[in-house]
């Protein structure tokens, strides 16, 4: 079983550039103070979307996240001097749009995840939650089938509510990648329920499963 | 021990509400979740320069720090004293210290 983890950052448009370089270049080398973070990657985000950022990574084991990493020098002093929001180094930016999220699997393949990653944040309202799933689940495989570029679809619910005692805003976290831009082109295009709502950034309507969303997109790994 | 050192740096004119600020919004909270202020110093605020704040905390170990974090994460106050600070705070860094076998100070 492997945590994957994905932290949604704005970062302040006004941060200086050596600062942005630092922080980025922090994400890069992690794995070399606390090695129990494994494939460390920053993204940018290329849509107009709030966020800025993607930091994405994964653990073997809760222990490993919650004994090893939350713990760790390395994380107070250095991520916590950028993303601590009393700090006065701070340089991310209160977003509706942002996330602290962990989701389980068991198919988790690294090797496959390199190219355009999208990531799709959802909340959907808790009478739907659980029909909603399932169809999305079923739905969401069958569409990977058909898409010889999609090399990854993990999709999973999130379970920062369970580990920090919080109310957590994201219900699940989806996580796609697709070789280039005509796969994903592919994906958004095909006759499906679950494409028609990705073509239509997930509107949000009164009638709608789906309460708020939140996308990013950026390379990954090439 | 470990300490947290905050160096704020704000104008001349904002050293005052910024350090009332920090007296009468943060620091109650603040002990609330189980940090130590150990000091809280200033530069000058009438020679024409920038003002250094400095904040520092004493922390048992890392994971004292691991659950100040989270106790910080919860707290609406946090978040509420941070939107009031920020537009008078120009700066500053942070840096966690640890003391030397030989520091008067431990």
């Amino acid at each position: 079983m492997t945590i994957r983890r994905l932290e949604v950052y704005k970062i302040g448009l006004e941060t200086p550039p050596q600062t942005l370089d630092r922080f980025e270049r922090m994400f890069s080398v992690i794995g070399q103070y606390i090695p129990q973070v494994q494939e460390s990657f920053l993204g940018k985000n290329l849509l107009d979307t709030e966020p800025t950022h993607v930091w994405e990574h994964t653990f073997e084991s809760w222990n490993d996240f919650l004994e090893v990493y939350m713990p760790h020098p390395y994380h107070a002093c250095a991520l916590d001097r950028y993303l601590g929001p009393e700090s006065p180094e701070c340089i991310f930016e209160m977003t509706t749009k942002g996330a602290h999220v962990y989701y389980e699997t068991g198919e988790w393949r690294p090797l496959l995840n390199r190219g355009l990653k999208r990531l799709v944040l959802l909340r959907v309202r808790s009478q739907a939650e659980q029909q909603f799933t399932e169809a999305l689940v079923e739905e969401a495989q069958r569409l990977q089938a058909q898409v010889r570029g999609m090399t990854v679809s993990s999709l999973g619910r999130d379970l920062s509510g369970n580990i920090w005692g919080w109310v957590s805003w994201w219900t699940h976290v989806w996580e796609q990648v697709f070789l280039d831009e005509d796969a994903l082109k592919t994906y958004l295009g095909l006759d499906s329920w679950v494409a028609e709502q990705e073509r239509d950034n997930w509107q949000v309507r009164p009638d709608s499963p789906v309460e708020d969303v939140s996308i990013t997109l950026y390379w990954k790994g090439h | 021990m470990i300490y947290l050192v905050d160096n704020i740096i704000v104008e001349p004119e904002n050293a005052e509400k910024y350090l009332e600020l920090f007296q009468t919004v943060y620091l109650p909270d603040a002990r609330k979740r189980d940090l130590e202020l150990v000091a809280c110093w200033h530069t000058p605020t009438d020679i024409g320069e920038d003002v250094n704040i400095l904040i520092i905390w004493a922390l048992r170990d890392w994971k004292h720090w691991d659950q100040v974090r989270h106790d910080s994460v919860l707290d609406l106050s946090m978040w509420a004293w941070v939107d009031q600070i920020k537009a008078l705070r120009k700066g500053g860094t942070r840096r966690f210290f640890l003391p030397t076998e030989f520091s008067p100070f431990k």
